[in-house]
């Protein structure tokens, strides 16, 4: 089922453009496909959940229904932020299921067009290179854009680790 | 109505038609030839409606499975014939290839059913080849019966079916499609040309039938009744509301023949949970509203009324929409008798099946789900349980094996158990398997208990029987069995008496959508624990509820009983709260797990509320404490604690009384052995004692002043006489005895001395648990001490005291017993008080004293040395094997005819004594009667030397 994910996003990518959510995590800009992006929603009240993965931020009360909630600097082994009041909650929604997934700060709407993105650099320092499904650099920034799927079958792994 | 509509709704109605033909088959089956005539009538018109409904949409296989049936019921509806098992056996198998076929019902018509349709015929076959006394002896009467029939009923039936179908056609308004409709359905014929070639073909074939011809007349009628049925249903259209709503009331009407009374209508599932969803939601508003209005003091009245209202009216709904989802367990229970039934043929076993509370309801979704573990439970009862009819009869059992399944309510939960009279189970084999497959070294397998021993068949690759078959399998399914019931948040559980049967009880709730639960909180995270888990609530005071510690185990000691204390916050790993001591006071919510209980201690209990279940997201589906999430009053996520998972993470044993730190009452109270009536009575505050009340002979309350000062004796002038008296003082060290105007006298004898012991407050006689008691307290006259009521209690040996307080009486006995060869006892007593008691008692006494903690083990002792005792001594309740099921053995085998066999019980009333003496008990005792046991040891080995 997730090749198949896999095979679609690639495929919308060669058509041509696609827009991608930017945001920070860290220092780091990262961007996703739009079409995984359901709502920006302000960091709400998390409810912990004890024996969960490091990876999982929490749980959140999303009109009714109970969403889990990432923290990518878990995942790419960056120090969490102190205050969390500006953190967004940038809710996914992949394979039928919602995620969120705690950013620092969104940043831009860009669209894109197949030839801006670069393959990922073989050496991308803190980042975990699995996650990554292309570069797009932008002025002096670089734009690291994830594969959703790929970030949710990590962690995936984590909690089948733990 | 397009033609797939059509076919949905001909699904859904032979489902319907087919749902309970099981039962009543089976009831057919059991009525044997006193035949009911409605009972058949209902399945033959069930069947008959499948079979109209399928020829007339061109379902050829169906339809013809469905003649085949229809035609042997009909036989069996006119009385010609007898069903019996082996025929109840073919229509079930059509009855069930009819459910098959209808539910790929697409490729029905693709598959081959020959061979059950020729099986049908036979049936009918051998009848007439079985049965020819009653085809001739009906015969004459057969052909007046169809004269009459052929020439009133007959024709007037068809007539009045020919009207029903002219009127059927004049109101369709669409007639093209109809006879579309006709095209594909050859095999239904027209009403027209029924009415008119039938009664001749009918004439035709009476003459060469030699068979029941009024049966196929009466067949006949009805195909061509159902032929029209057919025509109406199908030229009612969306228009013709009011014919469409009579239809199908009628025709379910006839088919189940139960008068509906009730006007339903049919609701698909997935609106139903919707509903169910939006309910939930709405009981999450109106607590987030009654929240916020909570925080606002000035509130005015007219408001809080209208939130009442709206409070009322939300709950109302809530339960109005649970109970469209309520249905009685009755729909799964009806699936066994047809279970047992085949099982029992499959098995050559005989069982009957009872069944209790098929009316109780639970939700939906649960009696879906509990159907699959039920089946495996009851197909394991069969297997494993039950005997076969030469194992049962060699065993003094019945041949025909019972198995009770019985659905209740239990404090809102609902329980099904399912009993069995069967073999039950060996705990001593069980650990042996465990230890052979690895699931349990053997040192943790001995430490299990009988009771943890026999729920071993739910780990994972167990299987108890010791010949796989195909019924049950290799008993991979118990895990899954266990798994689903608590993916449901049940339980379930085993326990079984060897040799005498099996109960596996399930404990399920009501509904799974809505919980009442009670949140808690640990510092600022709220957590809701179910209500269903939730025994009480305490705070500890310091004084009567103390939390100890045992080893390195907190403890709450709760109304005499110690519980596992386990901390919130420590299992949820969050950083233990400085500023609060450890032992301090926190509250405590006492939860039942199963059958664990533990004290959860959490920082506060905040409030009660009805909590909607919310699923989690699949990275969190396998936590091991949590059972789910829900949203609380203000909008935030709680986590939902589960009580089994925390027993699970802190380990605790679900076997109380194997556990130091649990004495729980419950539990002890199963070992029915160490259940002692006990006189409980104190010389003072201070001292309390209990003397086991199967030696008193009768108790006094006399004034002091009649108690008479002899020298350094006491004695009471008594009718005449006078009786001894003993005081405990006079042996046993006491804090103070209280000077009191009456006092109590408890007399007993004592090697044909009649004794009293006097006992200044007499508090109670009842049955106590003695279990816990301590055996390193053990001091002259004192057998042990033990807790009752929360006050240390010495357990008074009477013999011991008398030995002491008066020697003299003793001299003589233990001069005789100072033979050469000292008699050899074997002991059997599961109770490791009373057979420590014995055992040193008896060695005291000179004996030699094997034991052994129970009849298999007392069994092995005597058969591996049969030549090295004199004499049995033998408890009568024990697990395993008991001392009745050990004297049959030993009278059963040609070494041991002599051997003499004391039976020693707490419970010697004349019937136990009677069977007692029948499986071969030498002698009946009362237990802890020392001299008595003496004197029979002795007079029996002197007996059995000569």
């Amino acid at each position: 089922m997730s090749i198949q994910s896999n095979q679609l996003v690639g495929a919308e990518l060669a058509k041509g453009d696609m827009q991608i959510v930017t945001f920070t995590v860290g220092d780091i800009s990262l961007g996703i496909d739009i079409a995984f992006v359901q709502e920006i929603n302000r960091h709400m009240d998390v409810t912990r959940v004890p024996g969960a993965s490091p990876m999982i931020h929490g749980v959140v009360n999303l009109r009714g229904d109970v969403v889990t909630v990432l923290d990518p600097h878990r995942i790419f082994n960056i120090s969490p932020k102190k205050d969390l009041s500006l953190c967004r909650n940038l809710v996914l929604r992949i394979e039928g299921e919602r995620i969120g997934v705690l950013v620092d700060h969104v940043s831009d709407i860009l669209t894109v067009s197949a030839s801006q993105l670069s393959r990922r650099p073989s050496n991308i320092g803190a980042m975990d290179s699995r996650f990554i499904e292309s570069v797009y650099v932008r002025s002096e920034e670089i734009v690291v854009i994830l594969n959703p799927l790929k970030l949710l079958a990590a962690t995936d792994l984590c909690v089948t680790a733990a | 109505m397009d033609d797939g509509e059509l076919l949905g709704e001909f699904v859904e109605e032979s489902r319907e038609h087919l749902g309970d033909i099981e039962m009543q088959l089976l009831q057919i089956e059991a009525l044997g030839d006193g035949i009911n005539d409605d009972l058949v009538n209902t399945v033959f018109r069930a069947i008959h409606s499948i079979k109209g409904a399928a020829g007339f949409l061109g379902l050829t296989q169906i339809n013809d499975v469905a003649h085949r049936l229809e035609n042997v019921l009909g036989k069996i509806r006119e009385h010609q014939f007898v069903p019996d098992p082996y025929n109840v056996d073919v229509m079930l198998k059509a009855a069930d290839r009819l459910r098959k076929l209808i539910k790929s019902v697409a490729t029905s018509n693709e598959t081959d059913n020959s061979e059950l349709i020729a099986k049908l015929d036979a049936l009918l076959a051998d009848d007439r080849a079985f049965s020819p006394k009653q085809a001739a002896s009906t015969s004459s009467k057969v052909v007046d019966d169809i004269a009459a029939c052929h020439s009133t009923t007959g024709e007037a039936s068809l007539e009045a079916a020919a009207e029903t179908g002219k009127r059927g056609r004049a109101k369709s308004p669409r007639k093209p499609r109809k006879q579309n409709l006709h095209a594909g359905t050859d095999k239904t014929p027209s009403p027209k040309g029924a009415s008119k070639r039938n009664p001749t073909k009918m004439t035709d074939e009476l003459a060469i039938a030699d068979e029941d011809p009024t049966r196929r007349v009466a067949e006949k009628l009805d195909e061509i009744a159902s032929g029209l049925d057919q025509e109406r249903d199908a030229a009612v259209t969306p228009a013709a509301v009011d014919s469409t709503i009579k239809a199908p009331a009628s025709s379910s009407q006839s088919n189940t023949a139960q008068p509906s009374a009730e006007a339903t209508i049919r609701v698909g599932v997935r609106v139903l949970d919707r509903l169910m969803n939006l309910a939930g939601e709405l009981v999450l508003s109106r607590n987030q509203l009654l929240r916020a209005l909570g925080e606002h003091s000035d509130r005015s009245t007219s408001l809080d009324a209208i939130v009442g209202g709206l409070d009322q009216v939300t709950t109302e709904l809530q339960e109005t929409i649970m109970q469209t989802r309520m249905q009685p367990i009755g729909n799964v229970f009806n699936k066994f008798p047809r279970v047992i039934r085949d099982l029992s043929s499959t098995l050559g076993k005989q069982i009957s099946l009872q069944m209790e509370g098929n009316e109780v309801e639970v939700d939906k979704t649960i009696v879906e789900a509990i159907a699959d573990p039920l089946t495996h439970l009851i197909r394991n009862s069969c297997d494993h349980g039950i005997e076969t009819p030469s194992v049962r009869q060699a065993s003094g059992k019945p041949e025909c094996g019972n198995v009770l399944l019985r659905a209740f309510h239990q404090a809102g939960k609902v329980m099904i158990e399912i009993t069995d009279d069967g073999a039950g189970m060996d705990p001593h084999r069980l650990r042996q398997k465990a230890v052979e497959k690895g699931l349990y070294s053997q040192a943790a397998a001995d430490q299990l208990s009988d009771r943890d021993a026999v729920n071993l068949i739910f780990a994972p690759g167990f299987s108890t029987a010791a010949v796989v078959t195909a019924v049950s399998g290799r008993g991979v399914g118990m895990d899954v069995v266990r798994t689903n019931i608590e993916k449901l948040g049940g339980s379930v559980e085993v326990t079984s008496v060897h040799g005498k049967g099996s109960k596996i009880s399930i404990t399920l709730p009501l509904t799974l959508a809505i919980v009442p639960s009670m949140i808690v909180a640990v510092g600022d995270r709220r957590y809701a624990l179910p209500q269903a888990n939730i025994a009480e609530l305490v705070r500890t005071d310091g004084v009567e509820k103390r939390i100890e510690r045992v080893s390195s185990s907190e403890v709450l000691r709760l109304r005499g009983s110690l519980i596992p204390l386990v901390r919130l916050r420590q299992i949820l790993g969050m950083p233990s709260d400085d500023v609060k001591d450890e032992c301090s006071e926190s509250q405590l919510v006492v939860v039942e797990a199963g059958r664990s209980r533990f004290a959860l201690a959490v920082d506060r209990v905040l409030d009660s509320e009805e909590i909607v279940v919310k699923p989690l997201g699949r990275h969190l589906n396998n936590l091991p404490l949590l059972a789910g999430a829900t949203i609380l009053g203000d909008g935030r996520v709680a986590m939902i604690l589960d009580a089994a998972g925390i027993v699970n993470c802190v380990k605790l044993s679900s076997d109380a009384d194997r556990d130091d730190a649990e004495q729980s009452v419950a539990a002890s109270v199963e070992s029915k052995d160490d259940i002692q009536r006990l006189v409980l009575m104190s010389d003072g505050p201070k001292d309390h004692f209990a003397v086991s009340m199967d030696i008193v002979s009768r108790i006094e309350r006399v004034p002091v002043t009649e108690i008479d000062q002899v020298g350094d004796r006491r004695v009471l002038k008594y009718r005449g006489g006078t009786l001894q008296l003993l005081a405990i003082s006079d042996v046993v060290p006491v804090v103070s005895t209280d000077e009191t105007e009456f006092t109590y006298v408890i007399v007993f004898r004592v090697y044909g001395h009649e004794v009293g012991l006097i006992a200044p407050h007499l508090n109670d006689i009842r049955d106590c648990s003695i279990i816990n008691s301590m055996e390193t307290c053990r001091q002259p006259g004192v057998a042990g001490i033990t807790v009752i009521d929360g006050r240390s209690t010495r357990l008074l040996d009477l013999y011991g005291l008398c030995e002491i307080a008066r020697p003299e009486w003793f001299d003589n006995k233990k001069s005789t017993d100072t033979d050469a060869q000292p008699t050899r006892i074997l002991v059997c007593e599961d109770s490791a008080f009373f057979r420590n008691f014995l055992v040193r008692m008896l060695v005291e006494q000179g004996f030699k004293v094997t034991d052994g903690e129970n009849g298999e083990e007392g069994w092995s002792l005597l058969t591996e040395h049969p030549t090295e005792f004199d004499i049995v001594v033998t408890d009568v309740e024990m697990p395993e094997l008991d001392g009745l099921g050990l004297t049959r053995r030993i009278r059963a085998d040609g070494r041991f005819n002599a051997m003499p066999i004391i039976a020693l019980t707490s419970l010697a009333d004349s019937d136990s004594v009677q069977r007692g003496l029948e499986a071969g008990v030498t002698e009946y005792q009362v237990k802890m009667n020392k001299p008595e046991l003496l004197a029979g040891i002795e007079r029996l080995t002197k007996k059995g030397r000569k």
